[in-house]
């Protein structure tokens, strides 16, 4: 059965199949694979239910907090009743019965309003959706896990490009990311993919792209593999970056793409400076990726504040493989 | 049917091909290769008979044997910055997050309106071969054409549908195919095309558009929601390149290449049907 992403509204997002309970906030619901991709769903009595759609608001800007004592009094529930009330009258019950008992709603604007209801709805509705497990996806989740695991997506769709991957290229992949980059280039091709099963070389994450780990289309690379066989040489990990393009660059044929990504700067410097100086690639780019999102309403643009991973992408060194023999 | 080799892997540069020819790392162009041909640059006249006998990756020496040039397979990165010297284009860190947010695999059918430099159209023909296909409108006539002639000299033509049309007008339609992966909007006023989009796209299709200025972003936005986009999501992406040298003292220095850098190029938004 194929993995999807759980994304928990304002919370973690996990790989999860459409079977059995998962936890959702301080809830269980049941998934199955009848649920709706992308929308919104409601956990109600341990089921989903889909969740109606938000307005948001697009008028004038009236009211504003000059009346406001931030000595955490507006609101006059107890947190032991908030409980209370949710447990015995529900979520909805509950945020209508907090903005009712919130000395500082109505003088909010309505876009603090909108902003409070949304963090409330969140917060005590057990919201959910479904999204495909693509790589991008699947790389973003494990990188909120674990980011010295992954790779977030900017930065794999950069290397992807970088390397040249597409249907027919023969690909050297050099996977210290659990897979990641392995299921990600054998989504963007077709043929055999080699990797090169290292010491620390780990795939458990090729299931969430629908591959077993014995898949035909993966073969096994050794460094006395034949030279100049490949047309892409891919690289994702956070060892000597020197050390292991010294092993399998000469497997790389004259012309072939160098595409190498690491979190730690050092590394993919030392690599630049080498290719640089020994004249073993041309067109030689150390870069970062560096991306942000933003939150688009009316009147309310701006990046997003809520990032807990930063606008750095991580490094990657790339290059064009030559021959320095003159002809 | 796959052609017998495609571009973007050749290893030997062939009468007829399109190699890119690499002077400096800010100077890189496109060269057709032909018999008994010449070309000349600042480094001197160069025989293309020399560069068809040796194998891409090449360092060949002109006719004085003094400067010389590599030789590399031409690759969309190499294509879209042998032409960012002489037109605005979309980079290549927009460009990766477009093919990768959109999810533009082998066999996909990609909308992209308008066509421009066609630097984006050959990086989504790249991942959609050897199957998918890409439709891609252009309203300036001259701009359609130059596109045409260059998908037929990159050898790229049975992947790509390149035709003169105003999208605003007259929609994303065309008889080679009922539903698109994915359709990419760069034009002024992407709001105007975002329902006709939708008509064209596949439920979960994915849907993306550029604009440089915030206030385009926000018009597209409220249009996404008001036709039920789901998953709407705006991104600014950039590269940040660095040099690194050896330095006297021996140690490694490590520095951001300000002349390289871009502060800004635009927003993508990406939305699910």
């Amino acid at each position: 059965m194929s993995w999807v992403v759980l994304q928990v509204m304002s919370g973690p997002r996990s790989l999860v199949q459409l079977r059995g309970k998962v936890k959702v906030g301080k809830q269980f619901v049941k998934l199955s694979p009848e649920l709706l991709y992308n929308r919104v769903y409601q956990v109600k009595n341990g089921e989903p239910e889909l969740a109606s759609g938000e307005d948001t608001y697009d008028g004038p800007v009236t009211g504003d907090n000059r009346g406001f004592i931030d000595d955490n009094t507006a609101q006059t529930l107890t947190s032991e009743e908030i409980i209370e009330i949710r447990n015995s009258e529900g979520g909805e019950a509950l945020i209508n019965t907090l903005v009712q008992n919130s000395k500082t709603f109505n003088m909010k604007t309505q876009f603090s309003q909108e902003k409070y209801l949304r963090k409330k709805k969140n917060k005590h509705l057990a919201l959910f959706k479904i999204l495909r497990a693509t790589p991008g996806n699947i790389a973003d989740t494990q990188y909120s896990q674990k980011p010295s695991k992954s790779i977030r997506s900017d930065a794999l769709h950069n290397l992807l490009a970088l390397g040249n991957i597409h249907s027919d290229c023969a690909v050297l992949v050099y996977d210290d990311i659990g897979g990641i980059l392995l299921g990600s280039v054998l989504e963007k091709t077709t043929g055999t993919v080699s990797v090169v099963r290292h010491a620390h070389y780990r795939d458990h994450n090729l299931k969430y792209f629908g591959i077993k780990v014995n898949s035909e289309r993966i073969s096994h690379v050794l460094p006395e593999n034949p030279a100049g066989t490949y047309d892409s040489l891919i690289v994702a990990s956070q060892e000597p970056l020197k050390e292991i393009l010294e092993k399998y660059l000469p497997l790389l044929r004259p012309s072939g793409t160098i595409s190498t990504y690491s979190q730690d700067l050092m590394q993919v410097a030392i690599v630049y400076e080498w290719l640089i100086k020994e004249t073993l690639a041309v067109n030689v780019c150390l870069e970062e990726i560096w991306t942000r999102e933003f939150q688009v309403l009316p009147e309310r643009t701006h990046p997003n504040m809520n990032s807990r991973q930063g606008s750095s992408g991580g490094y990657i060194v790339s290059g064009n493989k030559v021959i320095s023999e003159i002809s | 049917m796959q052609p017998a080799s495609c571009l973007f892997c050749d290893k030997s540069a062939n009468p007829s091909k399109t190699i890119m020819i690499y002077e400096n790392y800010n100077a890189i162009k496109p060269l057709v290769l032909k018999e008994h041909g010449f070309f000349n640059n600042r480094f001197g006249l160069f025989h293309h008979d020399r560069i068809i006998s040796t194998p891409l990756g090449s360092k060949v020496k002109e006719v004085k044997e003094k400067g010389y040039i590599y030789t590399l397979t031409t690759t969309p990165e190499l294509w879209t910055k042998g032409i960012s010297m002489r037109t605005q284009i979309l980079y290549r860190a927009d460009i990766s997050m477009i093919i990768g947010n959109l999810n533009i695999r082998p066999g996909s059918i990609v909308v992209e309106a308008g066509t421009g430099s066609a630097s984006l159209s050959i990086s989504i023909i790249r991942s959609l071969l050897p199957h998918g296909k890409l439709f891609t409108f252009e309203f300036n006539p001259g701009r359609a054409e130059e596109a045409k002639n260059e998908f037929i000299q990159l050898g790229l033509e049975n992947n790509v549908v390149s035709e003169c049309r105003d999208v605003l007008e007259n929609g994303f339609s065309h008889a080679g195919y009922t539903e698109a992966d994915a359709v990419f909007l760069d034009l002024p006023c992407p709001w105007n095309a975002v329902e006709k989009a939708k008509e064209i796209l596949k439920v979960e299709g994915n849907l993306c558009t550029f604009s440089p200025c915030i206030e385009q972003v926000q018009k597209t936005c409220q249009m996404l929601r008001k036709l039920d986009f789901q998953e709407i999501k705006t991104v600014e992406t950039l590269i940040r390149p660095y040099q690194a040298r050896t330095n006297e003292k021996g140690n490694l220095s490590i520095q951001m290449d300000a002349e390289q850098e871009r502060l800004h190029t635009g927003y993508l938004t990406f939305a699910i049907k």
